[in-house]
């Protein structure tokens, strides 16, 4: 599966800063994390062509979409996007069909009913937009970007809107679009699951200027960009699979580790995710027994960084499973003479944990 | 009784006539004024709702020195004759002129009111602005317009000052419902003056119900296929 690269090199004034962006990107997803107000709305609509204040180069697949110096600017409708926007922007005199097929390359029926499948939109189809609820509209909203056989998937903040519960319902649809279409995506979010679950790659953005990039643990981790997750803090994602399911919980295997996990909906056999808060995690030196908390997993500190504050640590319970972190106070960590190398006891409660589809 | 007809179907049938005229150029002009920024975007504002403020014998005596003989469009600058003094060309100048504002404003109000992203987000599904223009905005802002348009019929319904300078009050060519009713107070014909009267209350009772109808606010906007 090959994807085109995209090349964002341009700058774009803004109130109280300028964009700068200098970047290449090579891979499926690219996740762009930042406070509000740095600029991540602004350079996804600088990329769709809305802002036309913005002056360098972008291109996307070789196909050149601004260039200043040559004057090129492709303008929006010539540069097949799928943009869903934080406040979805469905056509309120158009039902939801009708605001599905609104795109000017919408006409492949074959499509419109797989992405009607994926997202679970027919039920909806002839139901006003100004009546849906919030994941639906989320839904529909990316069901229309995607109907409009787009090259590259502009979302912003796709889950922001979402209460918990909607939230842990949208995002299998996105890994479903991100696994059935091999289409780039810029995502702008403040989510560490969303982040960690959906992104190859993580650009953080502060004043509009890119920070950090590289994996999205490795972004999220750092200790300048840490506490501005989102409120609930940094949640390690861990792909499991269902081995079985019990009275009021279920069993799963993480890498070589069986977990007890809340219950699911899921059968056995499948894959999930699981979501852990890094301030679930406690650590001990030694294994513990005779202990409530169901799960104890083995794991090696890579990295310790952070302040006199806290600490954070990532640690890798085995080499093809996706690091995780945890955070711990500076006194905790002086206490149990942690070093990276050192293998400790990642401990938690089955109730810690949220199941993701 | 047959001439009080002729005067009410004639005045409908000049009031209809001229907002259809009005509806195209200041539609257009009420997109330009919600939409884009300009050079003397104000000053043009600003002129265009002139009409509205100035007594309207005033803008009916402008528009007779424009069309006079030794006018702007007079015979002597043209070389030829419109032939629109005292004649029905002259009603609807007049009720045009008088009207164009009124349409503007409501228009562009309603312009306003559409979300300009939602046009935006028509751009990235692949539609020029053009198309943008006639899928999402004109049908968002259609109930404003139409509002807008019956504002501007019974404003030209209603015109008298413009039209008596321009037109004049000559029953059976020039005649509207305001100047018929003016005349027959005037002459002292009270039943004709309340027929007319009532037929106006009427009309007019027609038009505004129709566009508080229209304006009500709507739980469920359906769509139109």
């Amino acid at each position: 599966m090959s994807v085109p690269t995209i090349e964002l090199q341009f700058e774009l004034p803004l109130d109280s800063f300028d964009l700068e962006i200098d970047f290449e990107f090579e891979q499926q997803v690219l996740g762009i994390f930042g406070p509000s107000g740095s600029g991540k709305t602004s350079l996804l609509e600088a990329v769709a062509g809305l802002r036309r204040a913005a002056h360098g180069r972008i291109t996307c697949g070789g196909q050149v979409w601004l260039d200043t110096h040559k004057h090129i600017f492709r303008p929006p409708e010539a540069r097949a996007i799928g943009y869903v926007p934080q406040e979805h922007l469905l056509f309120p005199h158009l039902d939801v069909l009708q605001n599905l097929c609104f795109g000017q390359r919408s006409h492949n029926a074959e499509l419109l009913q797989e992405i009607c499948q994926l997202l679970e939109l027919e039920p909806l189809l002839t139901r006003n937009v100004t009546q849906l609820s919030g994941g639906e509209k989320q839904r529909v909203a990316l069901g229309r970007a995607l109907n409009s056989q787009p090259k590259l998937l502009l979302l912003d903040e796709p889950l922001a809107a979402l209460d918990g519960t909607l939230r842990r319902k949208i995002l299998p649809f996105l890994i479903r679009i991100k696994e059935r279409f091999s289409l780039p995506m810029l995502i702008i979010s403040h989510n560490p699951v969303e982040l960690q679950a959906l992104c190859d790659e993580v650009i953080a953005i502060k004043a509009g200027k890119i920070q950090r990039n590289g994996p999205a643990l490795e972004v999220l981790s750092a200790p300048e960009l840490y506490d501005e997750e989102a409120a609930t803090g940094f949640e390690n994602i861990l792909p499991v699979r269902v081995r079985a399911q019990d009275a009021h919980s279920a069993r799963a295997d993480y890498g070589t580790h069986q977990l007890v996990i809340p219950t699911t909906a899921a059968v056995i056999g499948q894959n999930i995710r699981i979501g852990l808060p890094a301030h679930e995690l406690l650590i001990a030196i030694l294994p513990i027994e005779g202990l409530s908390a169901r799960n104890q997993i083995a794991a090696t500190i890579q990295k310790m960084q952070g302040d006199t504050q806290r600490r954070i640590l990532t640690v890798e319970v085995a080499s093809d499973l996706p690091q995780l972190v945890a955070e711990l106070t500076h006194e905790a960590c002086e206490a149990l003479e942690l070093k990276v190398g050192q293998t400790i006891y990642l401990v938690f409660k089955t109730s810690a944990l949220q199941v993701y589809g | 009784m047959g001439n009080t007809a002729s005067v009410v179907t004639s005045t409908v049938f000049w009031a209809s006539l001229s907002t259809l005229l009005v509806m195209l150029p200041a539609t257009g002009l009420a997109y330009l004024l919600a939409r884009r920024d300009f050079r003397g975007k104000q000053i043009l504002a600003t002129l265009v709702s002139l009409p509205l403020v100035l007594p309207p014998t005033a803008v009916g005596y402008l528009l007779l020195r424009i069309f006079a003989d030794n006018g702007l469009l007079g015979r002597e600058s043209l070389g030829f004759d419109l032939n629109i003094l005292f004649t029905w060309k002259a009603i609807l100048i007049a009720c045009a002129v008088m009207s164009f504002p009124l349409v503007v404003r409501t228009a562009r109000v309603s312009f306003e009111a559409v979300n300009p992203r939602l046009e935006a987000m028509g751009r990235t599904l692949g539609h020029g602005p053009v198309r943008c223009f006639f899928k999402i905005t004109l049908p968002l802002a259609a109930r404003g317009l139409i509002a807008a348009m019956i504002l501007g019929f019974t404003r030209a319904m209603g015109e008298f000052g413009a039209t008596v300078i321009l037109a004049g009050n000559i029953p059976g060519k020039t005649q509207t419902l305001s100047s018929a009713i003016y005349s027959a107070q005037q002459s002292g014909n009270e039943p004709r003056a309340n027929l007319l009267l009532i037929i106006a209350l009427a009309v007019g009772f027609i038009a505004v119900f129709a566009a508080e109808w229209l304006a009500r606010p709507r739980h469920q906007i359906r769509s139109t296929p």
